[in-house]
């Protein structure tokens, strides 16, 4: 006998019945894999913005002591750094870059954009960032040039600036001394999240010179990984080599320092205890940056979890009471098909085939509206609220909603084991009346 | 002939009026030296009450009152916001090489340093300190200037270490007292951040402190920072103001 053909006919049949039932199962397929991919394209975009944003998923960063105490940043024991480098699985790195960082006020015909932070780039070896920093004004072509500066929106729209026009930097060099350095405005990137700072980038070499650092010194160096999963394999291998190869890690951190720091408080409060010499490595990773972040990412992934369940729960009571009520709708239909011969366990079996046939329905309904209404959603721009975690969370001003097939097809599987559990129970208490009660 | 005779002695006794009258290298760092002592309190305390009016044709004009205690001897200082209310009790700490601000919305002392600007002003958090200049700096060139209708030595200074704010300073001393009365501060690459005038000077024992300067910043046109000193005094400070918990419980 061919189930399908006859459930088939049996669902189209009812067709409002049946696009109602299809209706709500979408409806919850709909509410779970939006929900999911949301908070995905949260989680990926803020990866992909701070791993931007600091070159890599692996920093290392130098410290060291001068003889007047004074705690300077820079990495200048180089040979320690990448003997710790060779020592990670070479499969597991995919690029570093050398880093300069600098706080400090641009001007521009008296108007100051102070705190702004100014990074030093390797034009020739970053081509990652010169790819993702979505020039929105201006042009990279001459960014090599030490005197050039690539501005972000925020900066530019303060300082009332445009493309060409000079404007002053005024920072601290490395051991604190006042420095003016004048920049060429080339281009302007999208203003972008930075912990709190939206950066503007220039050549390292010409920054470097300004900071008071020699042309091979940085101050940090960053990783990239091509598995983000390996970051505290990586950062293991890192410290411990650094250790081995006598250099200096920071001295491990009190829990009240630790709670210090996380309000940019106790950078020093490790210092007052050590003294070293050359230079004192300190490695940090994505996560430490994505902390804060993966804990609204949980809250909301708890909250899409509570609603999935509530979901999962409205649908398959619903599926459950309709199919009682299609159950006595249709029981003389059933004991017609048990007095010409159908065995309990094939009625059963169509029915359940029926229920089947509308969750595909209801699932496929739920997955192309998630579809449809992802798409809507992500073509509004957000670049106008210039909130930074807000900015964190997006891409390109959009909010994204990548797609996980597994995810989809998992909940997929489960709706349709919800719906088929959900049919099973009143077509068994349909099954469970003699014939004869049935045809009464 | 005799033009060109004339010509000689009237420059042979310009060169030698000049050099009478122009001071040494070596003399200059003994200024540097009197300066230095005129605002260091060697075995007593000072403290003021600081007056700070900040004008930013951004910002608009600002007033700030801080309390000033300086214990030179043992190279500490403590400044109290007083004024304007919303940043009532923060302070700045110096005990010998750490520097902290103090946060009473945050209860939070965090470490900053002397080369920073002084609470969003024109003024360092190193011009609240005693000077020393001589330990930090070497007169490059000495030459004379008339400022007004004061007679100056003009000093060129050039940073013994990378560690002070400016690595290039030019000052007006008065010929007569050894005062300064106009200084310029410059970058490392050389570009003028920083005019500085010094418009009027108070006698205590044999310090000599200025009670009215201004800090003109030469980035931003029309930013400046006026700063006047009053109820001055060489009055013994108890140790107990230079700490932490004082610091926390003062506005209690």
């Amino acid at each position: 006998m061919n189930y399908f053909k006859i459930a088939n006919r049996n669902v189209k049949r009812q067709k409002r019945r049946s696009n109602m039932l299809a209706i709500s199962i979408a409806f919850g397929t709909l509410i779970i894999i939006l929900l999911q991919s949301l908070t995905t394209g949260f989680v990926e975009n803020t990866q992909k913005t701070i791993t931007t944003a600091m070159g890599g998923h692996i920093y290392i960063s130098g410290d060291e002591l001068l003889e007047s105490g004074k705690i300077v940043p820079k990495v200048s024991d180089i040979d320690i750094l990448q003997g710790a480098i060779s020592n990670v699985v070479p499969t597991l790195i995919k690029d570093y870059q050398k880093r300069s960082v600098v706080s400090g006020s641009l001007i521009f015909h008296g108007k100051t954009a102070s705190r702004a932070s100014v990074v030093g780039v390797d034009w020739n070896h970053e081509s990652t960032l010169r790819n993702d920093l979505n020039i929105i004004e201006g042009s990279l072509s001459e960014i090599e040039d030490p005197q050039s500066i690539v501005v972000n929106q925020d900066v530019f729209e303060e300082l009332g600036a445009g493309i060409g026009d000079k404007i002053i930097f005024n920072f601290q060099t490395v051991t604190g001394q006042e420095n003016v350095e004048e920049y060429t405005i080339i281009a302007v990137s999208e203003s972008k999240m930075s912990f709190g700072i939206s950066s503007s980038y220039v050549s390292i070499s010409g920054l470097n010179q300004a900071l008071g650092l020699e042309e091979d010194e940085f101050q940090t160096l960053n990783i990239e990984l091509y598995n983000g999963n390996n970051i505290d394999k990586v950062q293991n291998t890192i410290e411990s080599s650094i250790e081995e190869l006598g250099g200096t890690l920071p001295l491990p951190v009190s829990e009240e320092d630790n709670m210090m720091s996380s309000f940019g408080m106790g950078m020093f409060a490790t210092d007052v205890n050590q003294e070293w010499t050359g230079t004192r490595f300190t490695v940090t990773n994505l996560n430490d940056f994505l902390d804060i972040v993966i804990q609204v990412i949980n809250v909301i992934n708890f909250v899409s979890f509570v609603i999935f369940l509530i979901m999962i729960l409205i649908t398959m009571l619903g599926l459950v009471n309709t199919f009682r009520l299609i159950m006595n709708e249709r029981i003389l239909e059933i004991g017609t098909m048990r007095a010409m011969g159908m065995q309990k366990k094939d009625v059963q079996k169509l029915l359940n085939l029926e229920g089947i046939l509308v969750a595909v329905r209801g699932v496929i309904y739920g997955i192309v509206a998630e579809l449809v209404i992802s798409r809507i959603i992500s073509l509004f721009t957000f670049s106008e609220i210039r909130n930074p975690a807000m900015q964190l969370l997006l891409k390109n001003g959009h909010i994204s909603f990548p797609i996980e097939i597994l995810y989809t097809l998992f909940v997929a599987a489960l709706v349709m084991g919800i719906s088929l559990f959900a049919v099973s129970q009143p077509v068994r208490n349909a099954l469970k009346k003699s014939v004869a009660d049935e045809l009464r | 002939m005799k033009i060109k005779k004339m010509i000689t002695i009237i420059a042979l006794v310009c060169i030698i009026s000049s050099s009478l009258m122009a001071i040494t290298v070596n003399e200059a760092t003994n200024i540097l030296k009197e300066i230095d002592e005129y605002s260091n309190f060697e075995g007593k305390s000072f403290s003021s009450t600081i007056s700070l009016i900040s004008e930013d044709p951004e910002e608009g004009i600002d007033k700030t009152v801080v309390y000033q205690f300086r214990d030179d001897d043992n190279d500490k200082f403590l400044m109290l916001i007083k004024e304007p209310s919303i940043k009532k009790g923060q302070g700045y700490l110096k005990i010998e090489d750490n520097l902290w601000f103090y946060d009473p919305e945050s209860r939070k002392f965090s470490h900053t340093s002397l080369s920073e600007q002084f609470n969003d002003s024109d003024a360092n958090n190193s011009d609240f300190t005693a000077s020393s200049l001589l330990a930090d700096y070497k007169v490059t060139e000495v030459s004379e200037e008339m400022l007004g209708s004061y007679e100056t030595y003009v000093l060129n200074l050039e940073a013994l270490n990378n560690e002070v704010t400016y690595p290039n300073q030019k000052v007006w001393v008065s010929v007569t007292g050894s005062l300064i009365l106009k200084k310029e501060e410059f970058s490392k690459s050389n570009k003028l951040m920083r005019s500085s005038y010094y418009l009027n000077y108070i006698k205590l024992g044999n310090n000599l402190i200025p009670t009215k300067t201004i800090f003109k910043d030469e980035l931003v046109e029309g930013k400046k920072t006026t700063i006047t000193l009053s109820n001055v005094s060489t009055n013994d400070i108890p140790d107990s103001i230079f700490t932490k918990s004082y610091v926390e419980r003062v506005n209690n």
